[in-house]
C-alpha cells in the first residue's frame, strides 16, 4: 500500500519559519546542512531500497528536492524531520513512477506478542549479524529501524517523519526489534568470539 | 507487593531514552529484581550498540555529486534574460560589421559577464547593510597580481557594498559594488586580463550604461542601470582618472562629485 497522505515534494512542516534560501549565503548554509546528513540518508535510503546505486540516487533526489523548497525549518529536530520526510516521499514517488509497490505503511500484525519481548542468547547480536537480518525485514520494519536506529532520529521525530502519533512509533519500533531479533535466531548463527591476546 | 513488570516496547523505549524520570526509575527498580528484565535490557542495549555501524557508509564521493544551490528564479529569470540579451546585442555587432576587437566597443564577454553580476547583484541585494568591511576589499583585492584602484564615492553618496571575484571563461574578476541611499547601485568590474579598450569607450543599452576602459593589464567596466547620465559620466570620467594616476580623488573632484549627486534625478532601476 502506497502512502497517499505523504507529503509533497519539499513540504515542510506548517509550522516552520522561513529559511533564508533566498539568497546566496542562505542556499550554501541548506546544502552544508544537509552534507551534515548525509551518511544517516545514505543509511536510510539504503533501508528503504536495499540497493547502493538506488541509494545513491535517491540522497541526490532527495538534495534537490530539499535545495529547490522555498522554507526549511530552521530548529534542528524539525529540520531532520523534514529531511527524512523528504526523502521518504522520493522514495515513495519513485516507485509509483516504476509501478512497484511498496510497502510502508502496512497495519503492523497486532496479534504478535510483543509483550513477551525476546528471551534469545544475546550472544547472537553483531554488527554482521544484524546486517543480514536487516535485509530480511519487511520494509516498513527496516523503516523504522533505520529511522531510530541509523539515523538516530527520536520517537517524536520519527513521528513526524511518518505522520504518525509518538506511542505508534513505540509500539512499532519495539516490534520491529522483535522481528529482527527473531530473524537473527532464525538464522542460528553465532558470532565467533574475537580473540582477546595471543597465546 | 507484585509489581507489574514493564513490558516490551517500555523496555525498547527505556534504552532509547524516551521514558520519563518516574518510569525510567521503575524500569530500573524493575531490572533490578527481575533477571529477565536486566537480561532483555542488556540484549536492547547491545543490539542498540551495534545498530550505527549496521548500514552502509556514504560513498565517498557522494558529497562531490549533490546538487548545487540553485539560484532565486528571479535571479535565473535576470540571468536568462542577460543571455539573450548578450546573443541578440553579439548578432547585431555581428550584422553591422563590428568585431569584438573593435576598440569603439566594449567586448562583448566582458559585457556579458559584467551585466549578469550586476543583474544578480539587483536580484539579490536586500537592502543597506553596513557596508564592505576594509578587510574584505583588500582580501580581494589580493587575487589580482597588480593592485587594482578601488576609488572611494561616498562624495557621491556611493558607498561599497559588495565585493565578490568570480571566475570567467577569460580570468577572474573583481566586482566591486557601489549602493547609494536610495536604491542606485552602481557596479565597478576589474578584469585580471584585460581585454578592454585601452580608451575610454561607452555603450548604452536602454537604461544600461556601461563604461570600459584598460590600465595597463587590468581592463575596468563601470555598469549601472538606470542612473542618471550626467552623474554616471561624471563618475566614470572620475574613476577612469584615478585608476591612471593611482591617486585618491582631489577636494574638487570630491565637490564636483557631491554637486553632481545633489542635481542628478533619482535612479529608476
Amino acid at each position: 500500500m502506497l502512502d497517499n497522505g505523504a507529503p509533497g515534494e519539499g513540504t515542510s512542516p506548517a509550522s516552520a519559519p522561513p529559511s533564508s534560501g533566498g539568497c546566496r549565503r542562505g542556499r550554501m548554509v541548506l546544502q552544508e546542512r544537509i552534507e551534515g546528513y548525509l551518511d544517516r540518508l545514505y543509511g536510510f535510503a539504503y533501508a528503504l531500497t536495499q540497493d547502493s546505486d538506488e541509494s545513491r540516487d535517491l540522497v541526490q533526489d532527495c538534495a534537490v528536492r530539499a535545495l529547490g523548497a522555498a522554507r526549511a525549518p530552521h530548529d534542528e529536530p524539525a529540520y531532520r524531520a523534514w529531511l527524512f520526510r523528504i526523502m521518504r516521499n522520493a522514495f515513495i514517488d519513485k516507485c509509483r513512477r516504476a509501478g512497484v509497490e511498496v510497502s510502508l505503511d502496512v497495519e503492523f500484525d497486532e496479534t504478535d506478542d510483543v509483550d513477551a519481548g525476546w528471551c534469545g542468547d544475546g550472544r547472537i547480536i553483531d554488527v554482521l549479524t544484524v546486517r543480514f537480518a536487516v535485509a530480511r525485514l519487511s520494509s516498513a520494519h527496516r523503516e523504522i529501524i533505520a529511522l531510530v536506529d541509523f539515523a538516530g532520529l527520536s520517537y517524536q521525530e520519527a513521528a513526524d517523519v511518518l505522520g504518525v502519533a509518538q506511542g505508534t512509533i513505540m509500539s512499532r519500533l519495539s516490534r520491529a526489534r522483535q522481528a529482527l531479533l527473531a530473524a537473527m535466531e532464525a538464522d542460528n548463527v553465532t558470532p565467533i568470539s574475537r580473540a582477546r591476546g595471543r597465546g | 507487593m507484585t509489581r507489574e513488570r514493564p513490558d516490551w516496547p517500555t523496555l525498547n523505549a527505556y534504552v532509547d531514552g524516551e521514558l520519563d524520570a518516574r518510569q525510567a526509575s521503575a524500569v530500573a527498580e524493575a531490572a533490578g529484581s527481575d533477571a529477565a528484565v536486566a537480561e532483555q535490557i542488556a540484549c536492547l542495549y547491545r543490539l542498540k550498540g551495534v545498530m550505527p555501524a549496521v548500514p552502509p557508509a556514504a560513498p565517498a564521493d557522494l558529497r562531490d555529486h549533490l546538487p548545487k544551490p540553485r539560484r532565486r528564479p528571479v535571479a535565473g529569470i535576470l540571468a536568462a534574460a542577460a543571455v539573450v540579451i548578450l546573443v541578440v546585442g553579439v548578432a547585431l555587432i555581428q550584422a553591422l560589421g563590428a568585431t569584438p576587437e573593435d576598440s569603439t566597443r566594449l567586448p562583448g564577454p566582458a559585457l556579458a559577464a559584467a551585466r549578469t553580476l550586476h543583474l544578480d547583484w539587483l536580484a539579490t541585494d536586500s537592502g543597506p547593510n553596513a557596508g564592505a568591511p576594509p578587510s574584505l576589499v583588500l582580501a580581494a583585492m589580493s587575487q589580482f597580481n597588480r593592485p587594482p584602484v578601488i576609488p572611494d564615492l561616498t562624495s557621491s553618496k556611493l558607498t561599497i557594498e559588495r565585493v565578490t571575484v568570480t571566475d570567467q571563461p577569460d580570468g577572474q574578476v573583481l566586482q566591486v559594488g557601489y549602493r547609494g541611499n536610495h536604491g542606485c547601485h552602481l557596479s565597478l568590474f576589474i578584469f585580471a586580463n584585460g581585454t578592454l579598450p585601452s580608451r575610454l569607450v561607452r555603450e548604452d543599452r536602454g537604461t544600461e550604461r556601461a563604461y570600459g576602459w584598460e590600465v595597463a593589464d587590468l581592463g575596468y567596466l563601470l555598469f549601472a542601470v538606470g542612473m542618471d547620465s550626467a552623474r554616471y559620466d561624471l563618475i566614470a570620467r572620475k574613476v577612469e582618472e584615478a585608476t591612471r594616476s593611482g591617486t585618491p580623488f582631489d577636494d574638487k573632484t570630491r565637490q564636483a562629485l557631491a554637486e553632481s549627486k545633489a542635481k542628478s534625478a533619482s535612479c529608476v532601476a
